[in-house]
C-alpha cells in the first residue's frame, strides 16, 4: 500500500522532470516530440511510435525503460488535420509497434495503419480493442463510435490491456515487466479517476453543464455525469445554426450556468458569441478557461501528461461551475487522500 | 543521395506523384485550352454533398460508394457549369462560383443534418495523402504495389484511349467550337467526354493522394508548356514531362530541403512542396524575356492544332 | 410583447421572434452578413465584369501561408498568436498572390483563369508547406490553425459587425469614387487605357477592394461564403440588368437580402448551419433572377423569342401574299404555294395563318386558300414599303449585291423602330401614300434569293 502510493506520486512527478524512480525515464522523453527525435537512435529496446500524446504517455508508461516511444503528434495539433510528413512515415516504418487511436480520430492514416494491406508489422488501435459497450455511439445509426475516448479516465485504462498486449508480442522478455507497469498505471489512473469524480461530485447537481465548442466531451459527460453541449459538430467544417445558437443562449440564462469553455483546438468564437448573447439577457457568463480536447499541452509541463491534461479540464470545469477544487488540483488532492482508498476498484457507476 | 531515402518508400512516391502528373497532363491542357483552370479547385470544393451522399447510402466512410459519390459531385459541378454558361450566358469564372458555392454548402448541410456526430471532412475521409501512399499495398501478381497504383493506371489507361479515340474532335471543339459545329463535330457531347474525364480523373487522383497535388498538376505544367508551344499535342506531352518533373523535384525538396536549407531533420509536405515547385517554375520561365515578349505578340493569334 | 397573450402556437411566436431580431445573436449575424453581402456584391460585380470572378477563392487560399508564416513568426519572436497578426500575415500573402496574378497576366499569355489556379495552387502549396513545419516545431494553440481564421457565421460578435461595417464602408467608398474608371476598366480595357485611365493602377485598386473584402469577410464567415457572397449575386444581377450601375445595386441587394433569408432560415430551426443557409438562399435568388430576370432570364427571353418569331412569321407571310398578288394578280393562294415563298415549315405556315386569322388579316376562303383581308392588305403594304425603302437604303449606301438584299432587309426591318424608317422614307424621296415603291429587284425568284439559314 505504502510503496505503490510512492510509486504513484513519483510518476507523476517524473513526468513533470523532477523525479528519478522506475520510470525515471519518463521526463526526458515527454520532451521528445517526433521533430526533436534522432532516427538514428542505436538504443537497443525496442522502437514505438504513438500517433497521440496520450497514448503516447501510456505506453511510456507500460514500457518503462525497455524502449523508446515517439509521439507524431506534437503539442496542439489536430489529429483529425494532422497529415504525416514522409519523416514521420520513415518512423512508423522503422518502429517495432506503433499504437494508434483508431475510430477514425487519425483520418486517413488511421485507415492505412488500421488497414490490411499495410506495410506496420505490428500496429495497435488502442481504442478499438474496448469492448463495444463502453464506446459511445453518438449517430443514431450506432456505428461509428466517437474517438475521443480518453476523455472517460477508465475506460481509457482499459486500453492499457492492449498496450501491454502489444507490447508482450513485440518483447516476449519484458513482457513481466509491462504487466507490472501496466498494473501501476492503472492504478494511478483510478486514482485520477477518483479525483475527477470527486471534483464533479462537488459542482452543484444544476450547475453540471459543459458548454464546449465542439462535441469532444461526450465521454467526460457520460463518465462523470455532466450535460454536454457542443456548440458544432464534430467535423472540422462543420457549423453552428443560428437557432442552435439561440437555444444556447437562452439555456445558459434560464439555468444560471456561470461558466462555458474554449478549447485548444477549435476557434473561441463560437463560444464568445455564447457569452455576448448572454449578456444581452442579462446574465454574465464567463469563459472557465481553456480545455485540452484532441491534444495535450506543452511537452515538459504537467498539462503535457495524460494526467495532467485530465487534471486541467476537470480542475478548470470544476473551479468555473463552482465546484470545491484544491489549490493544486489533482497532485494536492492525492496529496491528501489519494491513497486512503487506493484499493477500491476504479467505479464504473456511470458506464 | 539524401542518408535516408529509401527507394522502397520514396520511389513509390516520386512513381505515384508522377502517374498523377502524366493523368492530370491530359485533361489540365484541355482546360487551360478552354480557360476552365479553376476547375480542379472548385471540384475539390464541391465533392462535399457526394461524400455526405456517399455516406448517407452506404453508412461507411470510406469504399466505393464515397468515391462514386464525389465523382457524381465533380460531374454535376462541371454539368451545373456548362449549363449556366450555355443556356444562360453566365461568365466562366462566376458560373463555375456559384456552382462549386452552392454544392459545398448543400454538403455542408447535409452533413450537419445528417451526420453531425460523425467526422466527415473531405480532407479526412476521402483525400489521400501522398506519403502515406507506400504504406496501403495490395498484392499483385505476387508483387507488393500500393493500393492506389492499379486505380491510377485504370484512370490513365481509360483518360488515353478515350482522347486517342476523339482527339481531332476534342481538339477542334475545344478551340473553336464554331467552326467544329460547321464541321458536324458533337462538340456538346465532346464537351460531356471532356468532362466525364476531368471529374473521374480529378476524384480518383484526390483519393489517391490529396487535392493540393492534383490541383497544382492540372494546371501550371500545362501552362509552362502552353508558353513554348501552340500544339496541343505538345502541350500535353511537355506538360506530362514537366510534371514527372515536378514530382520527384518536389518530393525531393520536401525531404531534402528542410535538412539543406535549416539543418533540420524533419521533412515537409510533399504535396505542397511539389505545388510550391510548380508556381516557382512557372514564375521563373515567364520572367524569361523571350517567353514574355513571345507570349504578348502572340497573345491575340488562334490556337493551331 | 408576449407570446401567450398573442397566444400564437410556437413556431409562429418562434418565426415573429427571428423576423423581429429579438435574439441578440440574430441581430448580430443578420446585421453583419448584410452588410457583407452588399458589399460582396459590389465587389464582385467588377471581378465579375472583369472575368476575375473567382479571385476571392485565390485570395482566400492565399492567406493561408500568411496566417502559417506569421504564426511561425510570432513564435520565433516569442509572440503568443493573436488575431490581429495572423490576419496581417494573411493579408500580406493574399496581396502577394493578387499582386502576382496580375504580373502573371501582364508578361504571359495566359488567361486569368490558368493564372488564378497557378497562384493559387502555389500559395496554398506553401501554407501547406508552413503547416507542416507548424505541426512538427509544436508550440500551443497551433491547432485549428486554419479555423481559427475561418470564422463560422453564426458565432460572429459584435466586433466582427464593426470590422465588417468599416471595411465595407471603406470599400463602397472607394467603388462609389471610382465608379466611371472601374467600369470602363471592366467593359473596354484598351478604350479606358486609350484616353490615359492607368489600368495597372485601377487593377490594384480593385485587387485591393477584393482582399479586403476577403479578409472582413473571412474571420467572419468563412472561406467559401466569401466566395459566393462575391460571386453568385452579381451573377445573378446580370439576369436583371446590363447597366453597370444598376447592377452592382442589384448585386449588392441580393446579397444583402440572400444573407438576410439565409440568417432568418438557419434561426428557423435547429441544425441549419447559417453560412451553408446564406449560400443556398442567395442560390435560390440566383435560381429566380435566371428563370424570371427581365434581361437575359430564361422566361422572359423565351417569350421575347416567341413573340420576335411570331411578329416575322406574320410580316412573312403578309408580304408573301401581297407580292404574289402582284406578280399574278389572284388574291386567293393556296397553303401550299405560300409555302414554296419561302424557306418555311409547314408548322410555321399555318401558325402564321391562324394568328393571323385571329387578328382578322387574312382570310380562309375555302379550306387550304387564303386571301388577305383589306385590313391585312393595308398591313402588307405598309409592311413592304418599309420592306423595300430598306432595300433602296442599303442598296444605295452600303454595297451589298441586289441578290442579297432581301435578306439583309429581312433582317433589318424587325428591329428598327419606325423613327428610322420615316427617315429613311425622307432620304429615298418615296412618296408615303398606301402603296408601297416597286421592288429594286425582280420579283418571283424568291426562294433562289433566300438561302437556307446554315446549321439552323
Amino acid at each position: 500500500m505504502q510503496m505503490s502510493s510512492i510509486t504513484v506520486r513519483l510518476m507523476s512527478f517524473a513526468a513533470l522532470g523532477l523525479a528519478i524512480s522506475v520510470f525515471q525515464g519518463c521526463g526526458e522523453r515527454t520532451a521528445e516530440t517526433a521533430s526533436e527525435a534522432k532516427i538514428e537512435d542505436s538504443s537497443p529496446g525496442l522502437e514505438i511510435v504513438s500517433t497521440t500524446g496520450m497514448i503516447g504517455d501510456l505506453v511510456r508508461g507500460v514500457v518503462g525503460d525497455r524502449g523508446d516511444v515517439v509521439v507524431l503528434m506534437g503539442e496542439g495539433v489536430d489529429p483529425h488535420l494532422f497529415s504525416p510528413t514522409a519523416s514521420h512515415v520513415r518512423r512508423l516504418l522503422a518502429a517495432d509497434v506503433v499504437f494508434h487511436n483508431g475510430l477514425m480520430l487519425e483520418g486517413r492514416m488511421g485507415t492505412v495503419l488500421g488497414g490490411e494491406g499495410g506495410r506496420i508489422e505490428r500496429s495497435i488501435a488502442v481504442a478499438e480493442t474496448l469492448p463495444e459497450s463502453r464506446l459511445l455511439h453518438p449517430d443514431d445509426a450506432g456505428t461509428h463510435a466517437d474517438p475521443h475516448v480518453w476523455m472517460d479516465v477508465t475506460a481509457w485504462s482499459s486500453t492499457i490491456e492492449s498496450i501491454v498486449r502489444g507490447l508482450c508480442e513485440a518483447d516476449p522478455e519484458g513482457c513481466d515487466t509491462f504487466k507490472a507497469n501496466g498494473r501501476l498505471l492503472r492504478d494511478e489512473l483510478a486514482s485520477l479517476d477518483r479525483y475527477a469524480r470527486s471534483v464533479v461530485d462537488s459542482i452543484p447537481q444544476d450547475r453540471r453543464v459543459l458548454v464546449t465548442a465542439h462535441d469532444a466531451f461526450g465521454y467526460f459527460g457520460r463518465a462523470y455525469g455532466v450535460e454536454v453541449h457542443g456548440i458544432q459538430g464534430l467535423s472540422t467544417e462543420s457549423e453552428a445554426g443560428l437557432a442552435d445558437m439561440n437555444r444556447l443562449v437562452r439555456m445558459l440564462a434560464d439555468r444560471g450556468i456561470p461558466a462555458i469553455f474554449v478549447e485548444s483546438s477549435v476557434s473561441e468564437k463560437n463560444v464568445l458569441a455564447l457569452v455576448e448573447g448572454a449578456a444581452s439577457l442579462d446574465h454574465d457568463v464567463v469563459v472557465g478557461g481553456e480545455l485540452y480536447s484532441d491534444a495535450m499541452g506543452a511537452p515538459e509541463t504537467w498539462e503535457g501528461t495524460y494526467p495532467g491534461m485530465i487534471d486541467h479540464n476537470v480542475s478548470t470545469i470544476g473551479r468555473a461551475l463552482g465546484g470545491r477544487v484544491p489549490e493544486g488540483g489533482y497532485r494536492e488532492w492525492r496529496e491528501s487522500n489519494g491513497s486512503e482508498d487506493a484499493g477500491d476498484p476504479p467505479g464504473e457507476a456511470a458506464g | 543521395m539524401l542518408p535516408d531515402w529509401q527507394w522502397s518508400y520514396d520511389g513509390w512516391i516520386v512513381l505515384v506523384t508522377s502517374l498523377v502528373a502524366v493523368i492530370c497532363a491530359i485533361p489540365g491542357s484541355f482546360l487551360l485550352v478552354r480557360r476552365q483552370a479553376m476547375l480542379g479547385d472548385a471540384i475539390s470544393h464541391a465533392v462535399l454533398p457526394g461524400i455526405a451522399i456517399g455516406f448517407l447510402i452506404s453508412g461507411d466512410r470510406g469504399g466505393g460508394w464515397m468515391l462514386s459519390g464525389a465523382i457524381i459531385a465533380g460531374l454535376t459541378t462541371t454539368v451545373l457549369t456548362q449549363f449556366l454558361r450555355g443556356i444562360a450566358g453566365v461568365e466562366r469564372g462566376a458560373a463555375l462560383g456559384v456552382v462549386f458555392s452552392t454544392l459545398f454548402a448543400l454538403g455542408l448541410l447535409l452533413i450537419v443534418q445528417v451526420a453531425d456526430s460523425v467526422e466527415l471532412d473531405p480532407a479526412c475521409v476521402l483525400y489521400g495523402q501522398v506519403e502515406l501512399v507506400p504504406l496501403d499495398l495490395i498484392d499483385i501478381g505476387g508483387i507488393q504495389v500500393p493500393r492506389v497504383l492499379p486505380a491510377l493506371i485504370g484512370v490513365l489507361l481509360a483518360t488515353g484511349l478515350v482522347v486517342g479515340l476523339v482527339w481531332k474532335e476534342l481538339v477542334v471543339s475545344s478551340f473553336d467550337p464554331a467552326t467544329a459545329q460547321g464541321q458536324g463535330v458533337p462538340t456538346a457531347i465532346m464537351n460531356q467526354i471532356l468532362m466525364v474525364l476531368v471529374a473521374t480523373a480529378c476524384v480518383v487522383a484526390f483519393e489517391s493522394v490529396g487535392s493540393i497535388l492534383v490541383i497544382a498538376l492540372l494546371v501550371t505544367p500545362a501552362a509552362i508548356a502552353r508558353l513554348f508551344t501552340d500544339r496541343l499535342l505538345r502541350v500535353v506531352v511537355i506538360s506530362a514531362a514537366i510534371g514527372i518533373g515536378f514530382s520527384m523535384l518536389g518530393h525531393f525538396a520536401a525531404v531534402a530541403g528542410p535538412t539543406l536549407i535549416f539543418d533540420r531533420q524533419q521533412a515537409v509536405s510533399t504535396a505542397g512542396m511539389t505545388a510550391v515547385v510548380a508556381t516557382i517554375a512557372l514564375g521563373i520561365v515567364a520572367c524569361l524575356p523571350v517567353i514574355g515578349i513571345r507570349g504578348r505578340r502572340q497573345r491575340s493569334h488562334h490556337y493551331r492544332t | 410583447m408576449s407570446g401567450p397573450i398573442l397566444a400564437t402556437g410556437p413556431e409562429t411566436e418562434g418565426l415573429l421572434r427571428i423576423l423581429l431580431l429579438q435574439d441578440f445573436n440574430t441581430r448580430i449575424v443578420v446585421a453583419g452578413a448584410m452588410l457583407l453581402g452588399a458589399v460582396g456584391g459590389l465587389v464582385g460585380t467588377f471581378l465579375m465584369f472583369r472575368r476575375r470572378a473567382l479571385i476571392g477563392d485565390v485570395l482566400g487560399h492565399a492567406m493561408l501561408p500568411g496566417v502559417a508564416g506569421a504564426f511561425l513568426l510570432l513564435q520565433v519572436l516569442g509572440f503568443e498568436r493573436n488575431l490581429p497578426g495572423l490576419l496581417t500575415g494573411g493579408a500580406v500573402a493574399a496581396t502577394l498572390a493578387g499582386l502576382m496574378v496580375l504580373g502573371l497576366r501582364k508578361i504571359t499569355r495566359l488567361g486569368d483563369d490558368a493564372v488564378m489556379a497557378i497562384v493559387l495552387s502555389g500559395f496554398f502549396g506553401f501554407g501547406v508547406v508552413l503547416l507542416s513545419i507548424v505541426q512538427t516545431t509544436g508550440g500551443g494553440g497551433q491547432a485549428g490553425l486554419e479555423d481559427f481564421v475561418f470564422g463560422k457565421t453564426a458565432s460572429m460578435v459584435t466586433a466582427d459587425v464593426v470590422v465588417i461595417a468599416i471595411g465595407g464602408l471603406g470599400v463602397a467608398i472607394v467603388g462609389s469614387i471610382l465608379f466611371k474608371d472601374l467600369g470602363l476598366l471592366c467593359f473596354d480595357e484598351s478604350f479606358s487605357a486609350s484616353i490615359g485611365r492607368p489600368s495597372g493602377l485601377l487593377d490594384l485598386v480593385l485587387l485591393t477592394m477584393a482582399v479586403l473584402t476577403a479578409l472582413i469577410g473571412l474571420q467572419a464567415v468563412g472561406l467559401v461564403l466569401v466566395v459566393a457572397v462575391m460571386v453568385i449575386p452579381p451573377a445573378a444581377a446580370r439576369f436583371i440588368t446590363d447597366d453597370l450601375r444598376k447592377t452592382v445595386l442589384w448585386s449588392s441587394g441580393i446579397g444583402a437580402t440572400g444573407c438576410w433569408i439565409g440568417v432568418t432560415l438557419s434561426a428557423v430551426a435547429p441544425g441549419l448551419p447559417a453560412g451553408a443557409m446564406i449560400v443556398l438562399s442567395m442560390a435560390g435568388l440566383f435560381v429566380v433572377t435566371l428563370v424570371l430576370g427581365g434581361r437575359r432570364g430564361l422566361v422572359p427571353g423565351w417569350l421575347l423569342a416567341r413573340r420576335v418569331r411570331r411578329r416575322v412569321g406574320r410580316d412573312h407571310l403578309l408580304r408573301s401574299m401581297l407580292e404574289h398578288r402582284e406578280l399574278t394578280g389572284e388574291s386567293e393562294v393556296a397553303v401550299e404555294t405560300i409555302l414554296g415563298f419561302r424557306v418555311w415549315s409547314a408548322g410555321e405556315v399555318s401558325a402564321s395563318l391562324r394568328a393571323g386569322r385571329r387578328v382578322g388579316e387574312v382570310v380562309e376562303v375555302e379550306p387550304g386558300r387564303w386571301r388577305l383581308s383589306e385590313r391585312g392588305e393595308l398591313e402588307a403594304i405598309a409592311l413592304v414599303r418599309n420592306h423595300r425603302l430598306w432595300e433602296y437604303y442599303l442598296l444605295r449606301h452600303a454595297d451589298i449585291a441586289a441578290s442579297h438584299v432581301d435578306r439583309a432587309a429581312d433582317r433589318i426591318e424587325h428591329v428598327l423602330d419606325p423613327v428610322l424608317v420615316r427617315s429613311l422614307e425622307v432620304e429615298v424621296g418615296a412618296a408615303i401614300g398606301a402603296r408601297a415603291p416597286e421592288s429594286p429587284h425582280p420579283l418571283g425568284d424568291v426562294a433562289s434569293v433566300e438561302e437556307p439559314e446554315p446549321g439552323g
